[in-house]
């Protein structure tokens, strides 16, 4: 058998889909493409609505503090602050990662090798991003001890706020055993194997 | 472009070009992952459309596209298990089948040798059996010429005496 056999065989109508199997396939797809739509949707927004909700709450109580509800003072509560800036942080650095990562692979879509080295680099950014949300973690433990000083010194909370102490470790120790458990099951062999892939274009 | 002529092209384009997605899902995946490489070629296509550049070769670019999806494509873990368990459940050793040459069981047998190759191999074979040219295909896996060609003659030899064998059947 040589190649003009097998290009035969390839050419042979058994080799071609059937339209309605097409179709089948189209409508699955659609369905799916609607699905995965709605869920990303559904997840932006709620990031996007926790992010403007607790940022918007301390902004109404700055500026228009009402009769019932304390003002916000700066001088001794100013722990807070950094507290409700580090989330907006994080998401300035992903958005100035996503934007030097596309000046980098200007024509990521040229080929597939160059696909693939864009690929490679956006893994390194989610790897990265993961590091940045563990060291922002990190930092909102370290103030923590502050904002419940000041909370304390100000009146605004008595003993039940030293759960936060338990609360606060114990939920972001759990997110970070999360993201390590995804690195080494996920990010960690795709990296390996798009490594791999890029490396079999040099043999 | 809106997202009605996106749906527009993306339907004329899998209507003109089913052929290539189909030999694409075929060749880097069978039984239940094959249809979800199909889906995720779909998707990849969708996705891509924004992106085409008008003068280019639609073929070129949902070949590019396709072959990008298959090649970075994750098989999920639900399939995988299933197919551990049917591989489980198969007996140790299958007795030999009785050599078959029809074209349907020919051409089964060129997608199992084509999916035993290297991921760059199985997709320089596909567009060598799809008849893409040289030239074609660096662009399309940004290679050069001369490096296509060292690979697919050493491609068409292993393709060919794999497919002997499995004419000719086991001795």
């Amino acid at each position: 058998m040589d190649l003009g056999d097998l290009t035969r065989v390839w050419r042979s109508p058994h080799n071609q889909p059937s339209a309605a199997q097409l179709h089948e396939e189209t409508m699955k797809f659609t369905a799916d493409l609607r699905r995965r739509h709605q869920g990303f949707v559904a997840f932006m927004a709620l990031v996007l609505a926790a992010l403007v909700f607790t940022t918007g709450m301390i902004l109404f109580r700055v500026i228009w503090p009402g009769p019932a509800t304390d003002r916000v003072d700066f001088t001794r509560e100013w722990a807070i602050v950094p507290f409700f800036l580090l989330p907006w942080v994080a998401w300035i650095c992903f958005v100035v990662q996503y934007r030097r990562h596309r000046d980098r692979h200007p024509d990521s879509d040229a080929s597939i090798r160059a696909s693939l080295q864009a690929l490679l680099d956006e893994n390194r950014l989610t790897r990265r991003r993961q590091v940045i949300i563990g060291g922002l973690q990190a930092a909102v433990v370290a103030i923590l001890p502050l904002i419940v000083g000041q909370l304390k010194a100000v009146g605004k909370a008595g003993r039940e706020i030293d759960v936060m102490f338990v609360l606060v470790p114990a939920i972001f120790g759990a997110i970070m055993l999360g993201m390590l458990w995804n690195d080494r099951r996920a990010l960690l062999p795709r990296k390996r194997e798009l490594e791999a892939l890029l490396k079999s274009y040099e043999s | 472009m809106s997202p009605l002529e996106q749906r527009e092209r993306f339907e004329r384009w899998v209507q003109d070009h089913r052929a290539i997605l189909h030999h694409v899902a075929n060749g880097f995946a069978e039984g239940d992952d094959r249809n979800d490489l199909m889906q995720e070629l779909l998707l990849a296509v969708w996705k891509s459309i924004p992106a085409f550049r008008h003068g280019a070769q639609p073929s070129t670019f949902i070949y590019r596209v396709s072959h990008n999806a298959a090649l970075t494509w994750k098989r999920t873990q639900r399939n995988y298990r299933a197919r551990l368990e049917r591989f489980q459940a198969e007996p140790a050793v299958a007795a030999p089948a009785p050599p078959d040459t029809s074209d349907q069981d020919l051409l089964d047998r060129l997608y199992a040798e084509i999916r035993k190759l290297p991921p760059v191999d199985r997709s320089l074979a596909l567009l060598m059996l799809d008849g893409v040219s040289y030239a074609g295909m660096a662009e399309i896996h940004g290679l050069t010429e001369s490096n296509v060609g060292v690979r697919l003659h050493r491609l068409k030899q292993k393709l060919t005496d794999a497919m002997k064998g499995a004419v000719h059947g086991p001795r």
